[in-house]
């Protein structure tokens, strides 16, 4: 899945980067010269970035992703998408409590019908162009 | 022989026989193929300690999609490295307009449907080199039927010639939500087809629909059924699903205790085909 | 395909209303029963990207995070029969559309994959671990490097900041990821530039690390010496208590 060209594997490919950064700011030579942080484990980094962007997200209207601004302009206005605000929201049960307690992320697959979030979500029928 | 599906939640309380102890666990392979590190490690310790079946969620036996073939090489080579005897799969779909769903669809009962699915079971078996065993799915509206749900999966059991997943709950919840008679809809089954058997908790979400959840405790109707199922059978592996709720594994142990208990009410000798 | 085109059709009408949650007209359906489906199919879809994303969720809020998943899931054509994998194409889809410029989060590619990562490298297959020892020289010995890692490149420091921040902090951030021998836990470490290109370097050289470190000094512009001797011995000694050097290699 490493299809990524952040996700690399060459020293030559930050050479340049580094030519950069070097001449641009040479850094001063001492033992801490190679220095860099320790995030620790999953569940600490989550743990961390999940309250700290909680923190700013909170009473952020401007955070807030506008609808129009990731629907419009792909030519789906207009197909009953846009202004599209009617969600039922319901609070998701233990969701962020699972994320940080489990080692892994990795989803499960379950077998039968819609086990994963039962009953955590409802997500809506939305009215066919036609019926607008 | 009772098993339990292994769930990621359960893997450590199962590995180490804590208060849960099947006879046999029942994988999904696609929450598993591909995996290193400490989860290959869980898989590789299941499949040392306890017998395995593998229990598929992707195939898309119904769907008008080209079979994955790529996926199904995968699978092959998983089923094989495990050893796995058993490979079950759903009577429904879940790829569309090449896009996978990741839920199962119900397949119209028509008879080209039919054809379909009985052709692509035919070269999965083929291919996989082991029979299929096809679960009855629990479905919450028929789509575009033209013939009644049994027929259609009689249809196509006997004419793929694969072997037949029973699962017990998914009977009570169709019975349920299509009103027919449960028993009925079993006893016209081709028994003598199933290799094994599932049993699941549910939850009833309206008056007259039913949710296979595989969250909750078995119902005592669901056992009663079991109980008079299995009275026509010769004896077969059954499994408990649990997807979820694994807080009170006391309370799962016992469900697996009185599935046991069932069946040897009907079977005196214990089966080990899994 | 024994097919008919009718029954094509009504299947995948069925499909569609479960990815777009727009209406469709199925026959023969039991009025009201169908809604179950879309909401099935979208928790499953919803709770396994949520679960994988919990950072991006919390630095979007819930609502803007729902609408990325809704756009994604009723245009992106999932692929992988995998759910697992799943997440890493939420995060293609976006990258590729330019989501987060669009919607003017240009942290969003940096912080999908960065979260995308810690799966990848917890469920990586697993990758043949070089012979070594536990006692050597780390100046004179070639090193013998935990091969189960990874390392992002990121425009915007995500992975240290909170995103409100680090989206005025453009540049070169580098994020290790590695696996634990043993328990297969995911660390992370944040590293500069110049510990990426001597990190990756020394593993292509495949050399003790005295032969390159003059080279280091020169693409890095810095003083080769007992200073930079002293630096490089503390950061390959670090790492190799931090078990991503798993320890020396010998002929």
């Amino acid at each position: 899945m490493k299809t990524d060209k952040k996700i690399f594997k060459s020293a030559s490919i930050i050479a340049g980067a580094l030519l950069t950064t070097t001449l641009a700011t040479t850094p001063a030579l001492g033992a801490d010269i190679l220095a860099y942080n320790d995030l620790g484990t999953g569940a600490q980094v989550r743990s961390h970035l999940i309250d700290v962007n909680s923190n700013q997200v909170n009473g952020q209207e401007a955070n807030a992703v506008k609808f129009g601004e990731l629907k419009c302009g792909e030519g789906k206005c207009g197909e009953g998408k846009c202004g599209e605000g009617d969600k039922k929201k319901e609070a998701k049960k233990g969701e962020s409590t699972k994320s940080e307690a489990a080692e892994s992320k990795s989803a499960e697959a379950k077998c039968g019908e819609g086990k994963c979030g039962e009953g955590e979500k409802k997500e809506t029928t939305k009215k066919k162009k036609s019926d607008k | 022989m009772v098993g339990l599906g292994l769930r990621r939640d359960i893997a450590e309380e199962i590995l180490e026989s804590r208060t849960l102890t099947p006879d046999f666990l029942e994988f999904a392979p696609e929450n598993w193929m591909g995996m290193g590190g400490a989860w290959k490690r869980v898989m590789e310790q299941a499949v040392e300690k306890y017998p395995i079946t593998c229990h598929g969620l992707s195939l898309s036996l119904g769907s008008p999609e080209e079979l994955d073939w790529e996926f199904i090489r995968e699978l092959k080579d998983f089923l094989d490295e495990n050893q796995v005897k058993i490979f079950s799969e759903h009577l429904s779909y879940t790829k569309s307009r090449n896009a996978h769903l990741y839920d199962l669809l119900p397949i119209p009962f028509r008879s080209d449907a039919a054809d379909h699915v009985v052709e692509r079971i035919r070269k999965v078996q083929d291919y996989l080199e082991r029979p299929l065993a096809i679960e009855n799915v629990s479905y919450y509206t028929p789509v575009a039927a033209e013939m009644s749900e049994i027929e259609f999966v009689n249809q196509i059991v006997e004419r793929a010639d694969c072997r037949m997943l029973l699962d017990v709950n998914n009977v009570y919840v169709n019975a349920f939500n299509h009103q027919y008679d449960a028993k009925e809809f079993i006893s016209q089954l081709p028994l003598h087809r199933v290799e094994y058997i599932h049993m699941a908790g549910h939850e009833q979400v309206e008056p007259d629909l039913i949710i296979d959840t595989h969250g909750q405790p078995i119902i005592d109707p669901v056992y009663e059924l079991f109980d008079w199922t299995i009275g026509q059978m010769d004896p077969v592996p059954v499994l408990l699903e649990r997807d979820y709720n694994f807080e009170d594994t006391d309370q799962i142990q016992s469900e697996l205790v009185q599935i046991k208990g069932i069946m040897k009410k009907h079977w005196k000798v214990e089966h080990e085909s899994a | 395909m024994s097919l008919r085109e009718e029954t094509i059709q009504i299947q995948e009408l069925l499909g569609e209303y479960c990815r777009t949650g727009e209406e469709q007209e199925l026959p023969g359906v039991t009025p009201g029963r169908i809604q179950h489906y879309r909401r099935l199919v979208w928790n499953v879809v919803s709770d396994t990207l949520a679960t994988a994303f919990p950072i991006t969720v919390a630095a979007l809020g819930e609502d803007s995070w729902e609408l990325l998943v809704d756009d994604f899931f009723a245009a992106g054509l999932p692929q992988t029969p995998q759910v697992w994998k799943l997440p890493f194409e939420f995060y293609r889809f976006h990258a590729d559309r330019e989501t987060g410029k669009r919607i003017r989060k240009r942290f969003l590619d940096d912080l999908l994959l960065f979260e995308w990562m810690e799966i990848e490298v917890h469920t990586m297959t697993d990758r043949p671990y070089p012979e070594f020892v536990a006692e050597g020289d780390l100046l004179h010995d070639r090193l013998a490097f935990n091969p189960e890692h990874e390392i992002v490149q990121l425009e915007y420091p995500v992975h240290t900041h909170p995103v409100s921040q680090a989206t005025e902090m453009k540049g070169e951030y580098y994020a290790l990821l590695y696996r634990l021998p043993g328990s297969g836990n995911v660390q992370f470490l944040a590293l500069s530039v110049l510990n990426t290109y001597i990190f990756t370097r020394l593993q292509e050289a495949d050399v003790p690390l005295n032969e390159i470190k003059g080279e280091f000094a020169r693409v890095a512009g810095i003083e080769s010496g007992r200073y930079l001797d002293d630096a490089l011995k503390k950061f390959f000694g670090d790492l190799l208590d931090r078990k991503l050097i798993l320890g020396f290699k010998r002929e």
